[in-house]
């Protein structure tokens, strides 16, 4: 009895080692990507086109309540226009499956689009006051509300920049920390950022 | 008794199992365990411990990594690197954490700095060198100039070739921008110039002018310099009077050089314990002092001279000296710059050695020093405001409210000390963004200090301190009244952050810093902020860091019986500063 465990704890060592051993031989690894949520049983058809979305992301490790910015893909109709629909699906937020990985919504409480122009490379996106009024933030949030809507809206073919506006005008700042008057352009580094946590 | 040996035995196949798990481990890195990329710096093998990752195709090294023979400080800030080369290359790049160590993309660094990476996957290696980061010709009445340029000292090995006529130009020690080019000249006889990487191990750029005849060249500058200069022609015929002709017009007024040099460069502390800059040359040599602002720096002029020395390594803790870079100004004027922490008297004299300079710095800050916070200019700005609320804690309380509380606080405390503080505002007035550092920079205050609290996406998960700063000339500031608050309030510690997008920072022309004191969507952080207590706390924690960063003593200064009844008040009627001055100070800034 006792040489059966010896001999199944040996075996379990051996292969515990070699896992351990095999991990150790691999350069760190990204975190693993989100998966996009597909419509059920929705074939990939013409029919839908598929846009990229920025979501806050709380790091797993590192410093408690760090946030970054996460990719996550939409299927949306193809007839919709990309922007207003990337936008659409920012304010929508993350699925339960995507809240219980860490990501948040971006947009404060209540924010509704109500539009966005193209002018060349440059994207005026109009949203409701809430965007200003409902901000709870500190310095670093407002960059991650901030740029959730300049990375996702240049994430489309050809959007260099981003304006914002609240009801058609423009604001200097979302939450007091940064400015918004002027058109921004993407910031990856916040993106990247994450990885430091990995 | 039976007890114990029933343990010792159950212990045995434990012992067994981490034997052959060691066993395991150690055969296997010895077998099948890719070797680790070498790494060179130019053509010398720099020991990289631990060794470099690979990931996504890029090559990661550590932050530990010491570039070799080459003026390149690499250290971590917060969870980012920095890489500083000379003048003013820097870079911030982000890393990644591997094993305990902090890991940097190489490529990213080396792009930043100057230099130029190159991964050979085959031969497993990674090889660093200054980068020749141009090829100038300029045509001047048959004769060419030609400068290389590059971000580190280089030196050429220059040699002519008969048939076909070329100019050989070598430089070891050295990549080029691409693996190979070509540059057509046509005119003058020059044909073209053709540059390439003859090899990466060992490490050599060979440059050749191509000409129809042999050409006869002057170096310039060939030795030990960022711009490789020199100035070459082809004799219009293969005769003994063209190849006169070609002399004298090389020689013509124009490339002549007195001589003069600046030899060596050196940064030490006097006795007083003010920074020195020496700077020595090979013969009696005028200079003229230049005082720059923002960043602050002082530049020293050396007519007619060259510069045949390298930029000084700064010793650590020298005080204000934050780096010295040197570069050719014009062709005639050699210019040492010594960039600051911040704004500094300067006086230059000559120094005992014949040919010397000495250059000796005061911080403008110690003339305030010496009296203690006394005359110290202090813009304390209250975050957010009027109807730019900020975040609302999870108690209801505003945000803008705490901050004013907090920084009227901080007002009466500098004011007791002799300081002379002014607000960006004093009550719930809406002040822009941007009208805030504009009233620092035109009041010519000597710091600025933001006071916000934070929030995050998620309630409860954060809590502690974060500092902010943009320019590197404040980050000393931002270090001290980070680490005083975190120390004095028992608060975690979340990190200085280096952020480039924040106005009030980046707009100030001062050391400026914006301190988030907690988080008001922490339950217990946002507790402690809604008591009296708690805020004067934080603003005798902020008091206490100024007086540390200009160098006044506050270990001694007793919390006065006053500041103790402050306390326990509550925020309106706290402190009472005179609204008349608020407001005349917000007109004016809305006037401009
Ligand atoms: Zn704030």
């Amino acid at each position: 009895m006792r040489r059966v465990a010896c001999l199944a704890i040996l075996l379990l060592a051996l292969v515990g080692g070699l896992i351990l051993w095999s991990r150790a031989q691999r350069p760190p690894s990204e975190p693993p990507a989100p998966t996009p949520p597909r419509a059920q049983n929705a074939p990939e058809s013409p029919a839908s086109q598929r846009i990229t979305i920025y979501l806050a992301r709380e790091l797993p490790r590192g410093t408690q309540g760090e946030f970054v910015l996460s990719p996550v893909e939409r299927e949306v109709a193809a007839t919709a226009a990309p922007t207003m629909a990337s936008l659409e699906a920012l304010a929508a937020g993350p699925t339960p499956a995507e809240e219980s990985e860490g990501f948040r919504a971006t947009l404060p409480e209540g924010t509704r689009v109500l539009g966005v122009e193209r002018e060349g490379g440059v994207v005026t996106a109009n949203f409701s006051r809430e965007l200003r009024d409902n901000f709870n933030g500190g310095a670093d949030w407002e960059e991650i509300v901030l740029y959730s809507i300049v990375n996702t809206l240049t994430e489309l073919e050809g959007v260099d920049s981003v304006r914002l506006t609240v009801e058609g005008a423009p604001i200097e700042s979302i939450g007091g920390h940064l400015s918004a008057e002027e058109p921004l352009r993407r910031n990856s580094e916040i993106v990247v950022r994450g990885k430091r946590g990995e | 008794m039976s007890k114990g040996g029933a343990v010792t035995t159950a212990r045995c196949p434990f012992r067994y199992a981490l034997l052959v798990w060691c066993l395991v481990l150690h055969t296997g890195s010895l077998l099948a365990a890719p070797k680790a990329p070498e790494v060179y710096i130019g053509s010398k093998v720099a020991p990289c411990a631990p060794s470099p990752i690979l990931q996504d195709g890029e090559v990661y090294l550590p932050v530990t990594f010491r570039y070799a023979g080459l003026p390149v400080t690499v250290f971590a800030e917060g969870e980012t690197v920095v890489v500083r080369g000379p003048g003013q290359l820097e870079g911030c790049l982000p890393a990644l954490q591997h094993q305990g160590t902090l890991y940097y993309p190489v490529n990213r660094a080396c792009a930043a700095l100057r230099l130029s990476a190159r991964w050979d996957e085959k031969a497993n290696r990674l090889s660093i060198a200054p980068r020749v980061d141009a090829i100038r010709p300029e045509m001047f009445d048959r004769l060419m100039t030609l400068r290389i340029l590059a971000g580190y000292p280089l030196t050429a090995r220059l040699e002519l070739e008969r048939n076909p006529g070329q100019l050989i130009i070598e430089i070891a020690e050295a990549h080029l921008f691409n693996d190979s080019t070509l540059i057509p000249v046509n005119q003058g006889g020059i044909t073209r110039i053709r540059a390439t990487q003859v090899s990466y191990q060992p490490c050599l750029v060979r440059i050749t002018v191509e000409a129809e005849a042999m050409p006869q060249y002057r170096a310039l500058s060939a030795r030990a310099t960022t711009e490789i200069c020199l100035r070459l022609g082809v004799p219009e015929n293969n005769t003994p009077e063209a190849y006169t002709v070609l002399d004298r017009l090389l020689d013509a007024p124009g490339s002549e050089l007195t001589g003069l040099a600046v030899t060596g460069i050196d940064v030490g502390t006097s006795e007083e314990g003010n920074p020195l800059v020496v700077v020595r040359t090979n013969g009696p040599a005028q200079a003229k002092v230049l005082r720059l602002g923002s960043p602050p720096r002082v530049a020293l002029d050396i007519e007619n001279a060259t510069i045949q020395a390298q930029a000084p390594a700064v010793p650590p803790h020298t005080p204000l000296v934050q780096r010295v870079r040197l570069g050719q100004f014009t062709e005639k004027v050699a210019r040492v710059v010594v960039d600051l922490v911040e704004e500094a008297e300067c006086v230059l004299t000559q120094g005992h050695e014949p040919g010397t300079l000495v250059l000796t710095l005061r911080s403008a800050l110690s003339r305030v020093q010496v009296t203690g916070l006394k005359g110290l200019k202090v813009m304390v700005d209250p975050g957010h405001g009027g109807s730019l609320s900020g975040t609302t804690g999870l108690s209801g309380r505003r945000e803008q409210d705490i901050n004013l509380d907090i920084a009227k606080r901080l007002y009466r405390l500098l004011e007791a000390a002799g300081a002379k503080p002014t607000m960006t505002r004093y009550g719930d007035d809406t002040v822009g963004l941007r009208a805030r550092p504009a009233m620092a920079n035109s009041q010519g205050v000597h710091i600025f200090i933001s006071i916000h609290c934070n929030a995050n996406g998620r309630p409860n998960s954060a809590r502690g301190i974060e500092t902010y700063y943009c320019h590197q000339h404040s980050y000393r500031l931002a270090r001290t009244l980070h680490y005083r608050l975190v120390k004095e309030l028992g608060a975690p510690d979340r990190q200085v952050r280096r952020r480039p997008g924040l106005v009030v920072t980046r707009e100030t022309k001062m050391p400026s810093v914006l301190l988030e004191i907690g988080y008001m969507n922490h339950r217990e952080e946002d507790r402690l902020l809604g008591t009296p207590e708690y805020r004067q706390r934080a603003a005798r924690a902020i008091f206490n860091g100024i007086a540390e960063y200009v160098g006044a003593s506050t270990t001694a200064a007793p919390v006065a019986a006053e500041e103790a009844a402050l306390a326990v008040e509550e925020l309106e009627d706290a402190v009472v500063i005179e609204e008349g001055e608020a407001a005349a100070t917000v007109e004016e800034q809305e006037g401009q």
